[in-house]
């Protein structure tokens, strides 16, 4: 697998003939798989998906404030698997093609002040976009999604979909700002936002199977943060290991 | 005595749920509760696992002869207390498995091997024909009713419990369903003469499978009548209406 690893500001990679990368920019020829490891980096990156590729990317990232910025040319699907611990990021998605798909599922440890930002900007009809955003907090910092989707009126037919959910486990101090900014009337758009606990229900559920209350936040924080079956186990493990870490934080009784 | 439910008032917003209800269910019994709706039946199956959303006001719990009112939700189930809900949630993210093995291995205060459990999980699939690929799909997600209602079935099969709550356990089943789950639970009581059942129902239709020893009529939030599994036919005939009659069976109520 092409692997990029960023230790604040130093770089290192080791890609094959698919990719290109100079500058601080990736640039996908070929249908392909990338892992990122980011830690502590301020660094931009931006990623240019040239056409009638299908790429999947995984980012592993701790503490970060990156800028990324993704074009994605037409006919091209590119899938992100984000796993954040502590991250400010700023994420711009330009889905300048025909067609060009993007399928966004990120998720994030929360311990500190964070601001995570997504937008999508639909630049091209029938292109769409598919934005999962999971984020636990904690403890009593507050962890923020701005998310945005942009519709201008030559992007008729197109498809806008957002999700967005943070599970508090201390205060609820987050909040989340869903934008759509639709300027056409032959699309499809959904957004859906929700902060709050774990409902009782479903804690009640797993604890009448004789699982004690701890370990069925475990259960259903691990299937919130990292249901996505297509995570291969190491990852789950090395997201999971920064929950185990803080056992302080406890969902309001 | 297994369980002796004593005296239990409940109020939900200044509305009594349960009105002095008692019962006792001896070791190796099956009882019967029908009622018409919003008599409180589903609320005594979930005081008796305490479900957050009902206090007791009054009365006392006692699980072979020690009160279990101090007891939390998944202590209660490690005792042996099995609830088949009427509406099994969806989790998303947590698969069966996953969920399962948790809960098995918590029952026997041990990680429980993963041939075993399999062996373990695969036998029940076949005897309730359920899809083996469940295993792996998050908790009831996808399931139709009739396979959420195997699924709790499955669930009983795999932790064993002495007493089984089945609350509603016939609403979403198909006949064909409705016999295999019943064939299941039979199969299980055979194996476990020990074991108890109480069954929460509106309808006779499951007792032409699963044979009661005494059929209680609630209404009001208490025991109004109880008799054989002529009662039940009876009131399949005549309705509720009429029933006030307190039963002279001292030792149930």
């Amino acid at each position: 697998m092409n692997k990029i690893t960023v230790e604040r500001k130093k770089w290192e990679s080791s890609l094959d003939s698919q990719v290109s990368y100079q500058d601080g920019q990736l640039v996908i020829e070929k249908s392909t798989t990338i892992l990122f490891d980011c830690n502590n980096s301020t660094q931009p990156l931006s990623i240019v998906v040239k056409p009638n590729v299908q790429v999947s990317l995984i980012f592993q990232s701790i503490d970060t404030k990156q800028n990324i910025t993704y074009e994605i040319s037409e006919n091209s699907q590119v899938e992100i698997q984000h796993l954040s611990v502590d991250g400010s990021d700023q994420v711009m998605i330009y889905l300048k093609g025909e067609q060009a798909k993007v399928s966004y599922y990120y998720s994030t440890i929360n311990r500190k002040e964070n601001t995570y930002s997504i937008t999508v900007e639909h630049q091209a009809m029938k292109t769409e976009s598919n934005i999962v955003n999971h984020g636990v907090n904690l403890n009593d910092n507050a962890l923020r999604f701005i998310v945005n989707g942009i519709i201008p009126k030559q992007s008729i037919h197109s498809v806008c979909n957002q999700d967005t959910k943070i599970i508090a486990r201390c205060a609820n101090t987050s909040f989340i700002e869903p934008n759509l900014l639709i300027d056409t009337n032959e699309m499809e758009a959904n957004h859906a936002a929700y902060i709050g606990r774990f409902p009782d229900s479903k804690v009640f559920y797993l604890m009448s199977r004789g699982i004690p209350l701890e370990k069925c936040y475990e259960l259903l924080l691990e299937g919130f943060l990292l249901g996505n079956e297509k995570l291969e186990q190491s990852q789950k493990k090395w997201f999971f290991q920064y929950l185990k870490e803080q056992k302080g934080g406890k969902q309001n009784e | 005595m297994l369980l002796e439910l004593k005296h239990l008032y409940i109020k939900l917003n200044d509305k009594k749920i349960l009105d002095d209800f008692s019962l006792t269910i001896q070791p190796g019994e099956v009882h019967v509760i029908m009622g018409p709706n919003g008599t409180g039946k589903s609320t005594l199956s979930k005081v008796i696992m305490n479900h957050p959303a009902y206090h007791l006001e009054q009365g006392d719990i006692v699980w072979n002869g020690k009160s279990i009112l101090s007891m939390s939700t998944d202590e209660r189930a490690k005792l042996g207390i099995f609830l088949a809900m009427q509406d099994p949630l969806t989790i998303e993210g947590v698969s069966n498995s996953e969920f399962l093995r948790t809960a098995l291995s918590e029952k026997e205060g041990k990680t429980v091997g993963i041939f075993e459990f399999l062996q373990e999980m695969n036998q029940a699939i076949q005897d309730l024909k359920m899809s083996d690929d469940m295993l792996h799909r998050s908790i009831n997600q996808g399931f139709s009713g009739g396979e959420r209602k195997k699924n709790e079935i499955l669930q009983m099969k795999l932790l064993k419990p002495q007493l089984i709550l089945l609350d509603e356990i016939d609403s979403g089943l198909d006949v064909d369903s409705l016999k295999i789950v019943c064939e299941n639970i039979n199969q299980y009581l055979n194996e476990n003469p020990q074991a108890s059942l109480l069954i929460i129902t509106h309808y006779p239709r499951i007792l032409d499978y699963i044979k009661p020893d005494y059929v209680h009529i609630m209404k009001d939030g208490k025991i109004q009548k109880t008799g054989d599994l002529s009662l039940a036919y009876e009131i399949e005939k005549t309705g509720y209406h009429g029933i006030n009659d307190v039963s002279e069976l001292a030792s149930h109520e």
